[in-house]
Protein backbone atom coordinates (compact mmCIF):
# COMPACT_ATOMS: atom_id res chain seq x y z
CA UNK A 1 0.00 0.00 0.00
CA UNK A 2 2.86 2.36 0.73
CA UNK A 3 4.47 2.01 -2.68
CA UNK A 4 4.24 5.18 -4.72
CA UNK A 5 2.23 5.15 -7.93
CA UNK A 6 4.03 6.30 -11.06
CA UNK A 7 3.49 10.03 -10.93
CA UNK A 8 2.53 12.03 -14.00
CA UNK A 9 4.73 14.94 -14.89
CA UNK A 10 3.30 18.32 -15.81
CA UNK A 11 3.67 17.52 -19.51
CA UNK A 12 1.93 14.17 -19.26
CA UNK A 13 -1.07 15.33 -17.30
CA UNK A 14 -3.93 15.96 -19.71
CA UNK A 15 -5.71 19.29 -19.47
CA UNK A 16 -9.37 18.36 -19.29
CA UNK A 17 -11.79 20.43 -21.29
CA UNK A 18 -15.52 20.20 -21.80
CA UNK A 19 -15.13 18.15 -24.96
CA UNK A 20 -12.61 15.69 -23.49
CA UNK A 21 -14.50 14.97 -20.27
CA UNK A 22 -15.54 11.35 -19.83
CA UNK A 23 -19.02 10.79 -21.22
CA UNK A 24 -20.50 9.78 -17.86
CA UNK A 25 -19.53 13.17 -16.42
CA UNK A 26 -20.86 15.01 -19.44
CA UNK A 27 -24.12 13.07 -18.98
CA UNK A 28 -24.27 14.19 -15.37
CA UNK A 29 -23.73 17.80 -16.44
CA UNK A 30 -26.61 17.49 -18.92
CA UNK A 31 -29.01 16.69 -16.07
CA UNK A 32 -28.54 20.29 -14.86
CA UNK A 33 -29.15 21.83 -18.28
CA UNK A 34 -32.68 22.28 -19.67
CA UNK A 35 -33.39 19.87 -22.54
CA UNK A 36 -34.16 22.67 -25.06
CA UNK A 37 -30.65 24.13 -24.53
CA UNK A 38 -29.12 20.70 -25.10
CA UNK A 39 -31.09 20.22 -28.32
CA UNK A 40 -30.83 23.70 -29.77
CA UNK A 41 -27.38 24.82 -28.58
CA UNK A 42 -25.07 22.13 -27.24
CA UNK A 43 -25.82 19.64 -30.02
CA UNK A 44 -24.65 22.28 -32.54
CA UNK A 45 -21.32 22.96 -30.82
CA UNK A 46 -19.31 20.13 -32.43
CA UNK A 47 -19.57 16.63 -33.86
CA UNK A 48 -18.68 15.19 -30.46
CA UNK A 49 -21.64 16.81 -28.71
CA UNK A 50 -23.99 16.11 -31.58
CA UNK A 51 -23.07 12.44 -31.50
CA UNK A 52 -23.76 12.20 -27.78
CA UNK A 53 -26.97 14.22 -27.88
CA UNK A 54 -28.44 12.47 -30.90
CA UNK A 55 -28.07 9.15 -29.14
CA UNK A 56 -31.42 8.10 -27.69
CA UNK A 57 -29.62 6.19 -24.91
CA UNK A 58 -28.19 9.49 -23.60
CA UNK A 59 -31.70 10.83 -23.23
CA UNK A 60 -33.04 7.68 -21.69
CA UNK A 61 -30.32 7.68 -19.01
CA UNK A 62 -30.83 11.39 -18.38
CA UNK A 63 -34.62 10.94 -18.14
CA UNK A 64 -34.27 8.10 -15.63
CA UNK A 65 -32.07 10.26 -13.41
CA UNK A 66 -34.48 13.19 -13.53
CA UNK A 67 -37.83 11.39 -13.63
CA UNK A 68 -37.84 8.00 -11.95
CA UNK A 69 -41.50 7.24 -12.83
CA UNK A 70 -42.41 4.78 -15.59
CA UNK A 71 -42.40 6.42 -19.00
CA UNK A 72 -43.90 5.63 -21.41
CA UNK A 73 -46.71 4.58 -19.07
CA UNK A 74 -47.49 1.44 -21.07
CA UNK A 75 -45.07 -1.18 -22.35
CA UNK A 76 -44.15 -0.48 -25.93
CA UNK A 77 -42.49 -3.01 -28.19
CA UNK A 78 -39.14 -1.67 -29.32
CA UNK A 79 -40.21 -1.91 -32.97
CA UNK A 80 -42.74 0.88 -32.58
CA UNK A 81 -40.71 3.16 -30.31
CA UNK A 82 -40.00 6.44 -32.03
CA UNK A 83 -36.24 6.96 -32.42
CA UNK A 84 -36.61 10.27 -30.60
CA UNK A 85 -39.10 9.22 -27.92
CA UNK A 86 -37.02 10.07 -24.85
CA UNK A 87 -35.47 13.15 -26.43
CA UNK A 88 -38.80 14.68 -27.43
CA UNK A 89 -40.45 13.58 -24.18
CA UNK A 90 -37.66 15.27 -22.18
CA UNK A 91 -38.01 18.54 -24.08
CA UNK A 92 -41.80 18.60 -23.83
CA UNK A 93 -41.88 17.53 -20.22
CA UNK A 94 -39.38 20.13 -19.12
CA UNK A 95 -41.26 22.79 -21.06
CA UNK A 96 -44.42 21.78 -19.18
CA UNK A 97 -42.76 21.90 -15.76
CA UNK A 98 -41.16 25.23 -16.65
CA UNK A 99 -44.50 26.70 -17.76
CA UNK A 100 -46.19 25.71 -14.52
CA UNK A 101 -43.35 26.47 -12.11
CA UNK A 102 -44.06 29.37 -9.84
CA UNK A 103 -44.23 32.74 -11.53
CA UNK A 104 -43.11 31.42 -14.90
CA UNK A 105 -46.43 31.74 -16.66
CA UNK A 106 -48.82 34.48 -17.56
CA UNK A 107 -52.54 34.14 -18.12
CA UNK A 108 -54.36 35.92 -20.90
CA UNK A 109 -58.10 36.22 -20.24
CA UNK A 110 -60.19 36.52 -23.40
CA UNK A 111 -63.83 37.53 -23.58
CA UNK A 112 -65.11 36.91 -27.10
CA UNK A 113 -68.27 35.16 -25.86
CA UNK A 114 -71.22 35.90 -23.59
CA UNK A 115 -72.05 32.30 -22.65
CA UNK A 116 -70.31 29.07 -21.67
CA UNK A 117 -67.44 28.20 -24.01
CA UNK A 118 -67.56 24.49 -24.88
CA UNK A 119 -64.70 24.30 -27.35
CA UNK A 120 -61.21 25.77 -27.67
CA UNK A 121 -58.61 24.91 -30.27
CA UNK A 122 -55.09 26.27 -30.72
CA UNK A 123 -53.66 26.03 -34.21
CA UNK A 124 -51.00 27.45 -36.57
CA UNK A 125 -48.13 26.63 -34.23
CA UNK A 126 -50.05 28.06 -31.31
CA UNK A 127 -50.52 31.64 -32.40
CA UNK A 128 -54.21 31.24 -33.30
CA UNK A 129 -57.14 30.22 -31.12
CA UNK A 130 -60.62 29.21 -32.25
CA UNK A 131 -63.50 28.95 -29.79
CA UNK A 132 -67.15 27.92 -29.95
CA UNK A 133 -69.80 28.81 -27.41
CA UNK A 134 -73.36 28.31 -26.27
CA UNK A 135 -73.98 31.90 -27.46
CA UNK A 136 -73.85 30.30 -30.96
CA UNK A 137 -70.83 32.31 -32.01
CA UNK A 138 -67.39 31.22 -33.15
CA UNK A 139 -64.36 33.41 -32.67
CA UNK A 140 -60.83 33.30 -34.01
CA UNK A 141 -58.21 35.19 -32.06
CA UNK A 142 -54.59 35.95 -32.86
CA UNK A 143 -52.97 35.05 -29.54
CA UNK A 144 -49.54 36.38 -30.49
CA UNK A 145 -51.02 39.83 -31.16
CA UNK A 146 -52.93 39.76 -27.88
CA UNK A 147 -49.77 38.91 -25.96
CA UNK A 148 -47.69 41.54 -27.75
CA UNK A 149 -50.30 44.22 -27.29
CA UNK A 150 -52.73 43.47 -24.44
CA UNK A 151 -54.52 46.78 -24.91
CA UNK A 152 -55.73 45.54 -28.33
CA UNK A 153 -58.09 43.10 -26.63
CA UNK A 154 -60.97 42.88 -27.44
CA UNK A 155 -60.66 45.01 -30.56
CA UNK A 156 -61.54 43.60 -33.91
CA UNK A 157 -58.00 43.47 -35.29
CA UNK A 158 -57.14 40.54 -33.05
CA UNK A 159 -60.58 38.95 -32.83
CA UNK A 160 -62.66 37.62 -35.65
CA UNK A 161 -66.10 36.62 -34.41
CA UNK A 162 -68.92 35.01 -36.30
CA UNK A 163 -72.22 35.56 -34.53
CA UNK A 164 -75.08 33.10 -35.07
CA UNK A 165 -72.79 30.68 -36.84
CA UNK A 166 -75.18 27.95 -35.73
CA UNK A 167 -78.71 28.05 -34.36
CA UNK A 168 -77.73 25.81 -31.46
CA UNK A 169 -74.84 25.46 -29.04
CA UNK A 170 -71.46 24.85 -30.63
CA UNK A 171 -70.02 21.70 -29.15
CA UNK A 172 -66.75 21.08 -30.94
CA UNK A 173 -64.25 22.50 -33.43
CA UNK A 174 -61.45 21.12 -35.58
CA UNK A 175 -59.30 22.34 -38.47
CA UNK A 176 -58.80 20.78 -41.92
CA UNK A 177 -57.21 21.64 -45.24
CA UNK A 178 -53.77 22.53 -43.78
CA UNK A 179 -55.49 24.54 -41.06
CA UNK A 180 -57.13 26.86 -43.59
CA UNK A 181 -60.61 25.51 -42.84
CA UNK A 182 -62.31 25.54 -39.46
CA UNK A 183 -65.04 22.97 -38.87
CA UNK A 184 -67.76 23.39 -36.25
CA UNK A 185 -70.32 20.94 -34.85
CA UNK A 186 -73.62 22.35 -33.62
CA UNK A 187 -76.61 21.19 -31.63
CA UNK A 188 -78.64 22.42 -34.64
CA UNK A 189 -77.62 19.28 -36.56
CA UNK A 190 -75.22 21.07 -38.86
CA UNK A 191 -71.53 20.67 -39.38
CA UNK A 192 -70.15 23.84 -40.96
CA UNK A 193 -66.89 24.56 -42.76
CA UNK A 194 -65.40 28.06 -42.50
CA UNK A 195 -62.62 29.81 -44.34
CA UNK A 196 -60.28 30.77 -41.51
CA UNK A 197 -59.14 34.00 -43.15
CA UNK A 198 -62.59 35.43 -43.87
CA UNK A 199 -64.87 33.29 -41.68
CA UNK A 200 -67.08 32.82 -44.72
CA UNK A 201 -69.09 29.61 -44.71
CA UNK A 202 -67.67 27.39 -47.47
CA UNK A 203 -69.59 24.16 -46.93
CA UNK A 204 -72.31 22.79 -44.70
CA UNK A 205 -73.48 19.28 -43.89
CA UNK A 206 -76.74 18.37 -42.22
CA UNK A 207 -76.86 15.25 -40.13
CA UNK A 208 -79.90 13.55 -38.68
CA UNK A 209 -79.41 14.80 -35.14
CA UNK A 210 -77.40 17.26 -33.01
CA UNK A 211 -73.62 16.89 -33.38
CA UNK A 212 -71.46 16.70 -30.28
CA UNK A 213 -67.89 15.95 -31.27
CA UNK A 214 -65.45 16.10 -34.17
CA UNK A 215 -62.07 14.75 -35.14
CA UNK A 216 -60.21 15.15 -38.43
CA UNK A 217 -57.22 13.76 -40.21
CA UNK A 218 -56.10 14.87 -43.68
CA UNK A 219 -59.29 14.76 -45.79
CA UNK A 220 -61.47 12.80 -43.41
CA UNK A 221 -63.77 14.17 -40.76
CA UNK A 222 -65.40 12.00 -38.08
CA UNK A 223 -68.58 13.36 -36.49
CA UNK A 224 -70.15 11.96 -33.32
CA UNK A 225 -73.85 12.56 -32.89
CA UNK A 226 -76.48 12.76 -30.19
CA UNK A 227 -78.46 9.95 -31.82
CA UNK A 228 -75.51 7.57 -31.33
CA UNK A 229 -74.32 7.64 -34.94
CA UNK A 230 -70.84 8.26 -36.25
CA UNK A 231 -70.50 9.92 -39.66
CA UNK A 232 -67.43 10.02 -41.86
CA UNK A 233 -67.18 12.91 -44.27
CA UNK A 234 -64.62 13.38 -47.06
CA UNK A 235 -63.88 17.04 -47.79
CA UNK A 236 -62.38 16.31 -51.23
CA UNK A 237 -65.56 14.75 -52.57
CA UNK A 238 -67.70 16.78 -50.16
CA UNK A 239 -69.63 13.61 -49.43
CA UNK A 240 -70.64 11.61 -46.41
CA UNK A 241 -68.83 8.35 -47.11
CA UNK A 242 -70.06 6.31 -44.19
CA UNK A 243 -72.50 6.41 -41.29
CA UNK A 244 -72.43 3.71 -38.66
CA UNK A 245 -73.86 2.99 -35.26
CA UNK A 246 -71.78 1.29 -32.57
CA UNK A 247 -73.26 3.02 -29.55
CA UNK A 248 -76.69 2.80 -28.00
CA UNK A 249 -76.67 6.38 -26.75
CA UNK A 250 -74.96 9.71 -27.61
CA UNK A 251 -71.41 9.79 -28.88
CA UNK A 252 -69.67 12.20 -26.49
CA UNK A 253 -66.08 12.22 -27.66
CA UNK A 254 -64.32 10.99 -30.77
CA UNK A 255 -60.79 10.63 -32.14
CA UNK A 256 -59.70 9.81 -35.69
CA UNK A 257 -56.16 8.84 -36.60
CA UNK A 258 -54.99 7.21 -39.83
CA UNK A 259 -57.34 4.24 -40.11
CA UNK A 260 -58.68 4.15 -36.60
CA UNK A 261 -61.60 5.82 -34.88
CA UNK A 262 -62.07 5.69 -31.14
CA UNK A 263 -65.42 6.87 -29.81
CA UNK A 264 -66.81 7.22 -26.32
CA UNK A 265 -70.54 6.92 -25.70
CA UNK A 266 -73.06 7.63 -22.99
CA UNK A 267 -73.79 3.89 -23.17
CA UNK A 268 -70.47 3.43 -21.29
CA UNK A 269 -68.80 1.94 -24.33
CA UNK A 270 -65.42 2.89 -25.65
CA UNK A 271 -65.17 1.58 -29.18
CA UNK A 272 -62.21 1.17 -31.51
CA UNK A 273 -63.17 0.87 -35.15
CA UNK A 274 -60.65 0.07 -37.87
CA UNK A 275 -61.73 1.84 -41.05
CA UNK A 276 -59.96 -0.69 -43.27
CA UNK A 277 -62.01 -3.52 -41.83
CA UNK A 278 -65.72 -4.11 -42.01
CA UNK A 279 -68.05 -3.24 -39.21
CA UNK A 280 -67.38 -6.43 -37.31
CA UNK A 281 -63.77 -5.42 -36.68
CA UNK A 282 -64.49 -3.63 -33.45
CA UNK A 283 -62.93 -3.64 -30.02
CA UNK A 284 -64.97 -2.46 -27.09
CA UNK A 285 -64.10 -1.51 -23.53
CA UNK A 286 -66.64 -0.71 -20.83
CA UNK A 287 -65.65 1.34 -17.80
CA UNK A 288 -66.10 -0.60 -14.55
CA UNK A 289 -69.27 0.19 -12.59
CA UNK A 290 -69.37 0.42 -8.81
CA UNK A 291 -72.21 -1.27 -6.92
CA UNK A 292 -74.91 1.07 -5.57
CA UNK A 293 -73.29 4.06 -7.28
CA UNK A 294 -74.61 6.26 -10.05
CA UNK A 295 -73.83 5.04 -13.53
CA UNK A 296 -70.37 5.69 -14.91
CA UNK A 297 -69.69 6.49 -18.54
CA UNK A 298 -66.83 8.15 -20.45
CA UNK A 299 -67.11 11.88 -21.03
CA UNK A 300 -63.86 12.79 -22.77
CA UNK A 301 -60.98 11.04 -24.53
CA UNK A 302 -57.54 12.29 -25.47
CA UNK A 303 -57.11 9.97 -28.45
CA UNK A 304 -55.86 11.57 -31.68
CA UNK A 305 -55.87 15.09 -30.30
CA UNK A 306 -52.09 15.49 -30.50
CA UNK A 307 -49.89 16.10 -33.49
CA UNK A 308 -49.47 12.89 -35.50
CA UNK A 309 -45.68 12.97 -35.18
CA UNK A 310 -46.07 12.29 -31.49
CA UNK A 311 -48.46 9.38 -31.91
CA UNK A 312 -48.28 7.28 -28.80
CA UNK A 313 -49.82 3.86 -28.24
CA UNK A 314 -51.94 5.02 -25.34
CA UNK A 315 -54.50 7.64 -24.45
CA UNK A 316 -56.63 8.75 -21.54
CA UNK A 317 -60.35 8.68 -20.83
CA UNK A 318 -62.13 10.88 -18.29
CA UNK A 319 -65.50 9.77 -16.92
CA UNK A 320 -68.62 11.43 -15.63
CA UNK A 321 -67.64 10.89 -11.95
CA UNK A 322 -64.09 12.28 -12.07
CA UNK A 323 -62.12 9.06 -12.67
CA UNK A 324 -59.37 8.96 -15.26
CA UNK A 325 -58.27 5.84 -17.18
CA UNK A 326 -55.10 5.01 -19.10
CA UNK A 327 -55.93 2.97 -22.20
CA UNK A 328 -53.39 0.72 -23.90
CA UNK A 329 -54.20 1.29 -27.56
CA UNK A 330 -52.70 -1.85 -29.22
CA UNK A 331 -54.38 -4.10 -26.66
CA UNK A 332 -57.37 -1.78 -26.35
CA UNK A 333 -57.75 -2.34 -22.64
CA UNK A 334 -57.72 -0.28 -19.47
CA UNK A 335 -54.12 -0.25 -18.25
CA UNK A 336 -54.75 1.72 -15.11
CA UNK A 337 -57.51 3.65 -13.36
CA UNK A 338 -56.81 6.86 -11.44
CA UNK A 339 -59.84 7.13 -9.15
CA UNK A 340 -61.52 10.43 -8.41
CA UNK A 341 -58.79 12.79 -9.51
CA UNK A 342 -61.65 15.27 -9.91
CA UNK A 343 -64.81 15.50 -7.79
CA UNK A 344 -67.08 15.94 -10.83
CA UNK A 345 -67.12 14.96 -14.52
CA UNK A 346 -63.83 15.16 -16.40
CA UNK A 347 -65.04 17.28 -19.32
CA UNK A 348 -61.73 17.56 -21.09
CA UNK A 349 -58.58 15.48 -21.23
CA UNK A 350 -55.60 16.18 -23.42
CA UNK A 351 -52.18 14.58 -23.53
CA UNK A 352 -48.92 15.39 -25.23
CA UNK A 353 -45.69 13.43 -25.04
CA UNK A 354 -44.72 15.60 -22.07
CA UNK A 355 -47.95 16.29 -20.19
CA UNK A 356 -51.51 15.24 -19.41
CA UNK A 357 -54.17 17.90 -18.82
CA UNK A 358 -57.58 17.29 -17.27
CA UNK A 359 -60.35 19.82 -16.66
CA UNK A 360 -63.62 19.28 -14.92
CA UNK A 361 -67.01 20.60 -13.85
CA UNK A 362 -65.43 20.86 -10.39
CA UNK A 363 -63.57 23.98 -11.56
CA UNK A 364 -60.13 22.38 -11.56
CA UNK A 365 -57.51 22.26 -14.25
CA UNK A 366 -54.88 19.67 -13.35
CA UNK A 367 -51.53 19.40 -15.09
CA UNK A 368 -50.04 15.91 -14.75
CA UNK A 369 -46.68 14.37 -15.49
CA UNK A 370 -46.82 11.88 -18.36
CA UNK A 371 -45.37 8.96 -16.38
CA UNK A 372 -47.57 6.07 -15.26
CA UNK A 373 -47.75 7.55 -11.76
CA UNK A 374 -49.34 10.67 -13.27
CA UNK A 375 -47.73 12.97 -10.68
CA UNK A 376 -49.29 16.39 -10.35
CA UNK A 377 -47.37 19.32 -11.77
CA UNK A 378 -50.01 21.96 -11.03
CA UNK A 379 -53.60 22.37 -9.88
CA UNK A 380 -55.55 25.46 -10.80
CA UNK A 381 -58.88 25.99 -9.10
CA UNK A 382 -61.42 28.41 -10.51
CA UNK A 383 -64.21 28.76 -8.01
CA UNK A 384 -67.67 27.78 -9.29
CA UNK A 385 -66.55 27.67 -12.92
CA UNK A 386 -67.22 24.65 -15.10
CA UNK A 387 -64.29 23.85 -17.35
CA UNK A 388 -65.54 22.12 -20.52
CA UNK A 389 -62.34 21.79 -22.51
CA UNK A 390 -58.57 22.19 -22.47
CA UNK A 391 -56.17 22.25 -25.40
CA UNK A 392 -52.39 22.53 -25.43
CA UNK A 393 -50.07 23.22 -28.35
CA UNK A 394 -46.36 23.96 -28.13
CA UNK A 395 -46.63 24.64 -24.43
CA UNK A 396 -49.43 27.17 -24.68
CA UNK A 397 -52.62 26.07 -22.93
CA UNK A 398 -56.16 27.21 -23.75
CA UNK A 399 -58.90 26.58 -21.20
CA UNK A 400 -62.60 26.96 -22.02
CA UNK A 401 -64.72 28.36 -19.20
CA UNK A 402 -68.35 27.99 -18.22
CA UNK A 403 -68.10 31.65 -17.12
CA UNK A 404 -67.80 32.59 -20.84
CA UNK A 405 -64.08 33.34 -20.44
CA UNK A 406 -61.17 31.70 -22.23
CA UNK A 407 -57.91 31.54 -20.31
CA UNK A 408 -54.64 31.11 -22.19
CA UNK A 409 -51.55 30.19 -20.18
CA UNK A 410 -48.18 30.95 -21.73
CA UNK A 411 -44.61 31.95 -20.95
CA UNK B 1 -9.32 10.59 16.11
CA UNK B 2 -8.45 8.25 13.22
CA UNK B 3 -6.52 9.59 10.27
CA UNK B 4 -5.74 8.33 6.83
CA UNK B 5 -2.70 9.20 4.69
CA UNK B 6 -3.54 10.13 1.11
CA UNK B 7 -0.89 10.39 -1.55
CA UNK B 8 -1.58 12.68 -4.48
CA UNK B 9 -0.52 11.88 -8.01
CA UNK B 10 2.27 14.43 -7.52
CA UNK B 11 3.66 12.20 -4.77
CA UNK B 12 2.71 14.46 -1.86
CA UNK B 13 1.39 12.90 1.35
CA UNK B 14 -1.59 14.47 3.08
CA UNK B 15 -2.83 13.31 6.48
CA UNK B 16 -6.62 13.53 6.62
CA UNK B 17 -9.16 13.13 9.38
CA UNK B 18 -11.32 10.11 8.44
CA UNK B 19 -14.36 12.06 9.57
CA UNK B 20 -13.64 14.68 6.91
CA UNK B 21 -13.11 12.30 4.01
CA UNK B 22 -16.04 10.00 4.87
CA UNK B 23 -18.01 11.80 2.15
CA UNK B 24 -15.88 9.91 -0.38
CA UNK B 25 -17.48 6.57 -1.11
CA UNK B 26 -14.20 5.39 -2.67
CA UNK B 27 -12.03 6.17 0.40
CA UNK B 28 -14.68 4.82 2.76
CA UNK B 29 -14.71 1.53 0.89
CA UNK B 30 -10.91 1.35 0.99
CA UNK B 31 -10.85 1.98 4.74
CA UNK B 32 -13.56 -0.60 5.28
CA UNK B 33 -12.10 -3.31 3.10
CA UNK B 34 -8.44 -2.79 3.78
CA UNK B 35 -8.77 -1.98 7.49
CA UNK B 36 -6.23 0.85 7.48
CA UNK B 37 -5.29 0.62 11.11
CA UNK B 38 -1.62 1.24 10.68
CA UNK B 39 -0.96 4.98 10.69
CA UNK B 40 1.79 4.45 8.16
CA UNK B 41 -0.56 3.03 5.52
CA UNK B 42 -0.86 5.27 2.49
CA UNK B 43 -3.75 5.42 0.02
CA UNK B 44 -2.41 6.39 -3.39
CA UNK B 45 -4.72 8.60 -5.45
CA UNK B 46 -3.35 8.24 -8.93
CA UNK B 47 -5.86 10.57 -10.51
CA UNK B 48 -5.81 13.47 -8.04
CA UNK B 49 -3.07 16.12 -8.00
CA UNK B 50 -1.97 17.85 -4.78
CA UNK B 51 -3.67 21.16 -5.56
CA UNK B 52 -6.94 19.44 -6.42
CA UNK B 53 -6.71 17.19 -3.37
CA UNK B 54 -6.40 20.22 -1.10
CA UNK B 55 -9.44 21.73 -2.79
CA UNK B 56 -11.40 18.51 -2.29
CA UNK B 57 -10.41 18.41 1.37
CA UNK B 58 -11.37 22.06 1.91
CA UNK B 59 -14.81 21.31 0.52
CA UNK B 60 -15.12 18.08 2.51
CA UNK B 61 -14.11 19.84 5.74
CA UNK B 62 -16.74 22.54 5.28
CA UNK B 63 -19.43 19.98 4.53
CA UNK B 64 -18.46 17.27 7.02
CA UNK B 65 -21.45 17.92 9.26
CA UNK B 66 -23.98 18.12 6.41
CA UNK B 67 -26.96 15.86 6.77
CA UNK B 68 -27.37 13.32 4.01
CA UNK B 69 -29.49 14.81 1.26
CA UNK B 70 -33.12 13.79 1.45
CA UNK B 71 -35.27 13.42 -1.60
CA UNK B 72 -38.11 15.88 -1.94
CA UNK B 73 -41.34 14.89 -0.35
CA UNK B 74 -43.24 12.84 -2.89
CA UNK B 75 -46.35 14.90 -2.32
CA UNK B 76 -44.58 18.00 -3.53
CA UNK B 77 -45.32 18.89 -7.11
CA UNK B 78 -42.41 18.20 -9.43
CA UNK B 79 -40.17 21.20 -9.71
CA UNK B 80 -37.55 22.14 -12.16
CA UNK B 81 -34.19 20.57 -11.40
CA UNK B 82 -32.66 22.35 -8.43
CA UNK B 83 -29.52 24.21 -9.35
CA UNK B 84 -29.24 26.51 -6.35
CA UNK B 85 -25.76 26.87 -4.85
CA UNK B 86 -24.90 28.18 -1.37
CA UNK B 87 -22.77 31.31 -1.02
CA UNK B 88 -19.90 29.35 0.52
CA UNK B 89 -19.94 26.85 -2.36
CA UNK B 90 -20.17 29.65 -4.92
CA UNK B 91 -17.06 31.33 -3.48
CA UNK B 92 -15.28 28.01 -3.14
CA UNK B 93 -15.86 27.03 -6.76
CA UNK B 94 -14.50 30.29 -8.23
CA UNK B 95 -11.54 28.92 -10.17
CA UNK B 96 -10.10 28.48 -13.63
CA UNK B 97 -11.79 26.01 -15.96
CA UNK B 98 -8.82 23.62 -15.87
CA UNK B 99 -8.97 23.46 -12.08
CA UNK B 100 -12.75 23.10 -12.20
CA UNK B 101 -12.57 20.10 -14.53
CA UNK B 102 -9.79 18.56 -12.40
CA UNK B 103 -12.01 19.00 -9.35
CA UNK B 104 -15.00 17.40 -11.11
CA UNK B 105 -12.88 14.44 -12.19
CA UNK B 106 -11.51 14.08 -8.66
CA UNK B 107 -15.03 14.20 -7.20
CA UNK B 108 -16.07 11.54 -9.68
CA UNK B 109 -13.06 9.34 -8.91
CA UNK B 110 -13.47 9.73 -5.15
CA UNK B 111 -17.25 9.37 -5.53
CA UNK B 112 -18.24 12.51 -3.62
CA UNK B 113 -21.71 13.20 -5.00
CA UNK B 114 -22.16 16.63 -3.38
CA UNK B 115 -18.95 17.97 -4.87
CA UNK B 116 -19.57 16.31 -8.24
CA UNK B 117 -23.02 17.93 -8.36
CA UNK B 118 -21.57 21.32 -7.43
CA UNK B 119 -18.93 21.17 -10.19
CA UNK B 120 -21.42 19.93 -12.77
CA UNK B 121 -23.96 22.62 -11.81
CA UNK B 122 -21.29 25.29 -12.34
CA UNK B 123 -20.44 23.93 -15.80
CA UNK B 124 -24.18 23.66 -16.57
CA UNK B 125 -24.64 27.32 -15.53
CA UNK B 126 -21.89 28.27 -17.99
CA UNK B 127 -23.85 26.53 -20.78
CA UNK B 128 -27.45 27.47 -19.92
CA UNK B 129 -29.10 30.03 -22.15
CA UNK B 130 -26.11 30.25 -24.49
CA UNK B 131 -25.94 29.75 -28.25
CA UNK B 132 -23.64 27.14 -29.79
CA UNK B 133 -21.21 29.95 -30.74
CA UNK B 134 -21.09 31.28 -27.20
CA UNK B 135 -20.51 27.80 -25.78
CA UNK B 136 -17.60 27.23 -28.20
CA UNK B 137 -16.01 30.53 -27.16
CA UNK B 138 -16.57 29.85 -23.46
CA UNK B 139 -14.88 26.44 -23.56
CA UNK B 140 -12.49 27.04 -26.46
CA UNK B 141 -14.00 24.30 -28.60
CA UNK B 142 -13.25 24.02 -32.31
CA UNK B 143 -16.32 23.85 -34.54
CA UNK B 144 -15.81 20.80 -36.75
CA UNK B 145 -19.36 20.89 -38.17
CA UNK B 146 -19.79 22.24 -41.68
CA UNK B 147 -22.59 24.79 -42.25
CA UNK B 148 -24.46 22.02 -44.12
CA UNK B 149 -24.16 19.68 -41.15
CA UNK B 150 -25.39 22.41 -38.80
CA UNK B 151 -28.36 23.01 -41.07
CA UNK B 152 -29.06 19.28 -41.06
CA UNK B 153 -29.02 19.17 -37.24
CA UNK B 154 -31.41 22.12 -37.09
CA UNK B 155 -33.75 20.26 -39.43
CA UNK B 156 -33.51 17.12 -37.29
CA UNK B 157 -34.69 19.21 -34.36
CA UNK B 158 -37.77 20.54 -36.08
CA UNK B 159 -39.93 17.95 -34.33
CA UNK B 160 -39.77 20.22 -31.27
CA UNK B 161 -42.43 22.48 -32.73
CA UNK B 162 -45.87 21.16 -33.61
CA UNK B 163 -47.58 22.65 -36.60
Amino acid sequence: MSSSPPSLTEEEAPDWTLDTLPVEILLHITTFIPAPTLVHSLSLVSKHFHKILSNEKTWEIRARKLWPGKFPPVDISSSVISPTLHRSASVKREETVHLWSQSNNSCLVLTPHIACVDSVLLFKGNCMLASGSRDRSISIINIDSCIENPSSIPHSEVTHSKQNSHTGWIWDLTTMNQQETLVSAGWDGFVKFWDIQTMNEIDVVKTSSPNLCLSSQSNLLAIGSFNSRIHLYDIRSQAMIKTYKVHKRSVLSIGLETDKIVSAGEDNRLVLHDLRQDKTALSTVCLPQLPNCPKIYPKSISYAKTNASNTLPYFYVGDIRGNLYLINLPLFKIERCYPLIHSKAIQGVFHTIGSVYTCSSDGMLIVHEPSEELGIVKRIHLDKVELPKVHCLNNRVALAGGDSLIRVYYN
Amino acid sequence: MPFVNLESSDGDLVKVDVDVIKCSVTINALIEHLGLEDDNEVVPLQNVGTETLHKVLAWAKHHKDDLPSVDDDEDDPPRERRTDITTWDANFIKMEQIQLFDLILAANYLDISGLLDLGCKIVADMIKGKTADEIRTMFNIVNDLTPQEQEQIRKENEWCEEK
